[in-house]
């Protein structure tokens, strides 16, 4: 098993009006080839700025890496420049988002965008250029050579998206929220990256297609041995397609273990809270107990836990010193001093 | 509790107040304002009381004169015009004109428009329609070709170009205004309301002014400058005040052929009448920051 | 027979029409959007209907007509014994007993007034009190939700998303109304901020005996707050009866499928992966024909894209609309 992506000690701030915000404070992580990894969290914890770091895209000015290193197979993304993390960015990790017309030029057919990927990779590996003859202009069709309509084409149809022949002259406006997630995530599979990055891919669709796209997601990393990293609010989503969940909160990973094991043995308070906090039939007798408080602060400096004020079972030792993530049992972390200092 | 919960007016002016000063730019607008407004009132008070608070008459009959073409001095400002009247004078006593003239043609347009665009934002359909082609017509009018007509029909002076001025100066108003409200229209406090038993007409004026207000401030603030450079250009044309009453832009049209000889005299009012549409200028571009309106 | 009915509908039924603008000249078609296509829907008194589906499905539309925001093209709305949908009833009458919390609760709420002034606002335009007994009512009322006295002179801008649900949900609250419709009250917050609201809602209906009518995409809010549930498709109600029901012993193969997508937290059974739905929701404008579910289900048959199936009685209280109900027995 070979580290795919490791996190040490990762910290990053943003500036703001309001101070500076510890948006990741301290990450360790290490994820494994071909595993589908969900990250956890509510608004304002952290994980979409953990994507964004692995793949280099952090707002220039407003957010500064403050610590700490990301590698990516071993190679210090921190280290590198933005022309050599263009080199990496793509090609070995690529990304997709929950709006799927920002990421997808609206001025522009379906089947051009996959195609410049499609081309981008067939550069790398070898130096030809079937870039020839892609129009500058919208509204005019590009004309494709065979082998890369071909490609884009069984692009598409390895996304489900029916009719790719038809698909491939479409713009993103014609197409609904579901296949513009899917033309995305192939647009992202065309240079065949190791890494796939998923920032709430799946919130703004609706419930079947929700799980068309999560399905999907699954038959990539099992067919194509692709790395997920599932980046989502909803625990009931990271549960029906994760290998391993990591929760985070307020800008630290406070557990992170095998999806069993979370939802069997949920050891951090947060954890527990967040998943008695899920809804289900008032018949099943499951009482609904919202976690007390609120989300904190994130500029104010504090070196103790930041989940002490909600902790049903809050200690002194919460209020003066911050916890490490530890293992608690078998390939299960937690940050908590519950279990030991 | 002491008050209703329902906004005191000492708490908007308050309010409105803040906003006009939270940064620097529009401090520095403000203050500049306060000056002209302040100068525009005591003018006022002055010929209304028939004193004489400026240093020299400016109107003087020719024994009260002074010397001709003086250039900047301790005792004259800004120097003398050609018939020996002090420019500083005449530059005070035409600002309640020429400065209050931006407040009154963009108050009414403010008014107007925003009384029209932001019913036909709210109802849409038909009326919305109407209302826009209704202002479409008054887009159309050139400012200075109804300025000319009026000015042929009425006469000059200040009054009949701020009647021309406001009729077509409230038509931007009225989009705006529509625009805004086409926004606030669709959000569910707006439904609430009428939830809530309220009718169309105290929506109109309880919800959906109110909250395009902000937009329509910043807008106005910086069209009274524009107000103010454009009656200007009226009385270089002849169409302001008729003199001997001072006028800025009636100076700058005077003035003119002096630039090489006499520079002060060419420059000054012209200055002047820069200064106004900074001030507001900054104090727009101020607010628009403080509001974070693009 | 059973409880008596605070709300009925009798095959309600709101087109659009996409408007060919201004020109009397102009030749384009008009098309129409069958946004809700006949619905028969009661709820109870002192009970929570949940309307679930997914986006075009219609219930919003459906909410907002019942709540009269819009008028119906078709089709008879009965609540607390009166018929609503002719136009003769008085708005202000109507609204005392109905009234409704919506998704955003950053526009719900008028920037620029206090959380007072909008709790009290119902008040003033549905009834006669006095301005001291508005304001005591609504006092009232942002208790009841869980906000303390100083909340009152807040302005929006002040509040948590949460705070802001909360105040929408005083305001609809403060004439005492019988029925309440949420629409989609907590998709917009996050998940422990939803356990609360959700927790308050099931509080204050004790508390007030109020019916709720839930418009929801989320199965598991639905589970939680409701004792009926209606799943709708494309215009039409296509399940329908007690939720325990339709969640555990579904029977229209869209519900099926739907309840199947839901994600529930459950990874020893994971039901995600195992739909087998293919295909998107169709357009409003030009619905299949007959059953509008047939070209995406598994065990459609030929009669199913010529005939509309009607509800078929399922056990009591419960009926799915499909000509084969007995296929997915």
């Amino acid at each position: 098993m070979t580290t795919v992506l490791e996190l040490v000690d990762f910290s990053v701030h943003y500036h703001s009006s309001g101070g500076e915000i510890r948006a990741l404070d301290s990450v360790n992580l290490k994820i494994e080839d071909r595993e589908f990894i969900a990250l956890v969290g509510e608004s304002g914890c952290g994980k979409s700025t953990l994507g964004l770091a692995a793949i280099g895209l952090l707002p220039p000015r407003v957010a500064a890496i403050k610590g700490g290193t990301i590698s990516y197979k071993g190679v210090n993304l921190t280290k590198l420049s933005p022309n050599e993390m263009r080199n990496y960015r793509g090609s070995e990790i690529a990304m997709i988002f929950q709006e799927p017309l920002t990421s997808l030029n609206p001025l522009r057919r379906i089947g051009e965008q996959i195609a410049e990927a499609v081309v981008l990779r067939t550069q790398r590996e070898n130096s030809s250029s079937p870039m020839k003859g892609a129009p500058r202009l919208p509204g005019r069709k590009w004309k494709f050579p065979p082998e890369l309509k071909r490609e884009v084409e069984r692009m598409l149809t390895l996304v489900r998206i029916p009719d790719p022949d038809l698909i491939i002259d479409r713009y993103p406006f014609e197409l609904s929220g579901g296949m513009r997630q899917r033309a995305m995530i192939a647009m992202a599979l065309s240079q065949q990256p190791e890494l796939l990055i998923a920032d709430e891919p799946t919130t703004a669709l609706d419930v079947t297609t929700q799980a068309q796209v999560l399905r999907l997601m699954k038959e990539i990393k099992d067919k194509l041995g692709t790395t997920i990293m599932l980046v989502t609010h909803d625990l009931a989503v990271a549960s029906q397609v994760a290998d391993r969940v990591i929760v985070m909160y307020a800008g630290k990973i406070v557990e992170d273990a095998e999806v069993h094991e979370i939802f069997s043995q949920p050891k951090h308070p947060y954890t527990q809270g967040l998943l008695s906090c899920i809804p289900s039939g008032r018949r099943d007798g499951k009482e609904l107990t919202p976690i007390k408080g609120t989300i904190p602060d994130l500029t104010l400096r504090k070196e103790w836990c930041q989940f002490q004020p909600r902790c049903p079972f809050a200690m002194e030792v919460c209020s003066s010193k911050m916890p490490k993530l530890k293992e608690v049992g078998k390939d299960h972390k937690t940050a908590c001093f519950k279990y030991g200092e | 509790m002491a008050n209703q919960g329902k906004p005191t007016v000492e708490g908007r002016i308050r309010g409105t107040l803040a906003l006009m000063t939270k940064n620097i730019e529009s401090k520095v607008g403000f203050c500049i304002i306060i000056i002209f407004v302040v100068t525009a009132i005591l003018m006022e008070i002055s010929a209304l009381l028939n004193i004489q608070l400026t240093p020299y008459p400016a109107n003087p009959l020719p024994n009260q004169a002074s010397a001709i073409l003086l250039p900047p001095s301790l005792a004259h400002p800004f120097g003398t015009d050609n018939l020996g009247r002090d420019v500083l004078s005449r530059i005070l006593v035409a600002t309640p004109y020429d400065f209050m003239i931006g407040f009154v043609v963009v108050g009414a347009a403010v008014v107007i428009g925003g009384l029209l665009g932001g019913l036909a934002g709210l109802r849409g359909g038909l009326m919305d329609e109407f209302l826009m082609r209704f202002t479409d017509v008054f887009f159309a009018l050139p400012v200075l070709l109804v300025a000319i007509v009026i000015g042929a029909v009425l006469g000059g002076g200040i009054v009949n170009m701020s009647i021309a001025l406001t009729i077509t100066w409230w038509p931007p108003y009225a989009r705006l205004a529509r625009g805004e409200s086409l926004k606030v229209a669709h959000q569910n406090y707006i439904e609430a309301a009428r939830l809530s038993g309220q009718k169309p007409r105290r929506i109109l004026f309880r919800h959906v002014l109110p909250n395009i207000s902000g937009t329509m401030l910043v807008y106005a603030t910086l069209d009274i400058g524009t107000v103010i450079l454009v009656y200007s250009g009226l009385t270089f044309l002849g169409l302001g005040n008729r003199p001997p009453a001072p006028d800025w832009g009636q100076m700058v049209a005077a003035y003119n052929g002096y630039v090489l000889t006499d520079p002060w005299l060419a420059i000054i009012p012209g200055l002047i009448i820069s200064l106004g549409v900074i001030g507001f200028s900054l104090l727009g571009d101020g607010i628009k920051d403080t509001l974070g309106i693009r | 027979m059973a409880n008596e009915l605070l709300l009925r509908t009798v095959e309600l039924r709101k087109y659009y029409t996409s408007t060919r603008g201004m020109n009397p000249f102009s030749r384009a078609k008009e098309k129409i959007v069958k946004a809700v296509d006949g619905v028969s829907i009661t709820i109870p008194f002192g009970k929570t209907l949940a309307v679930v589906g997914e986006s075009g499905c219609g219930k919003t539309t459906l909410a907002r007509t019942l709540a009269l925001l819009t008028p119906p093209t078709s089709g008879e709305i009965h609540f607390d014994g009166r018929r609503i949908d002719d136009g003769r009833a008085k708005d202000a009458e109507v609204y005392q007993k109905l009234q409704m919390v919506f998704q955003d609760p950053d526009s719900s709420l008028d920037p620029r007034m206090s959380v007072v002034e909008t709790v009290a606002e119902p008040l003033r335009g549905l009834t006669k009190m006095r301005d001291s007994e508005v304001r005591a009512a609504a006092f009232e009322s942002i208790h009841a939700v869980g906000l303390s006295d100083d909340f009152a002179e807040r302005l929006p801008k002040q509040l948590s998303g949460g705070q802001k649900q909360r105040v929408a949900i005083a305001r609809a609250l403060s004439t005492r109304p019988k029925l309440v419709i949420l629409d989609e009250p907590t998709s917009a917050l996050d998940a422990s901020v939803q356990a609360q609201i959700l927790k308050l809602l099931v509080e204050l209906q004790k508390k007030f005996s109020l019916s709720y009518m839930l418009i929801t995409h989320n199965i598991a809010v639905a589970a939680y707050l409701s004792d009926l549930m209606a799943v709708m498709y494309a215009g039409n109600v296509v399940e329908y009866g007690p939720s325990s029901e339709v969640l555990e012993k579904p029977r229209h193969p869209y519900t099926i499928a739907l309840m199947k997508s839901a994600p529930t937290p459950d990874p020893w059974n994971r039901t995600l992966l195992q739909t087998e739905v293919t295909g998107e929701v169709p357009s409003p404008i030009n619905p299949p024909s007959g059953c509008k579910f047939h070209p995406r289900c598994p065990f459609a048959e030929s009669i199913c894209s010529v005939e509309v199936p009607q509800l078929n009685v399922i056990s009591e209280g419960h009926m799915a609309a499909c000509h084969f109900v007995e296929k997915t027995a």
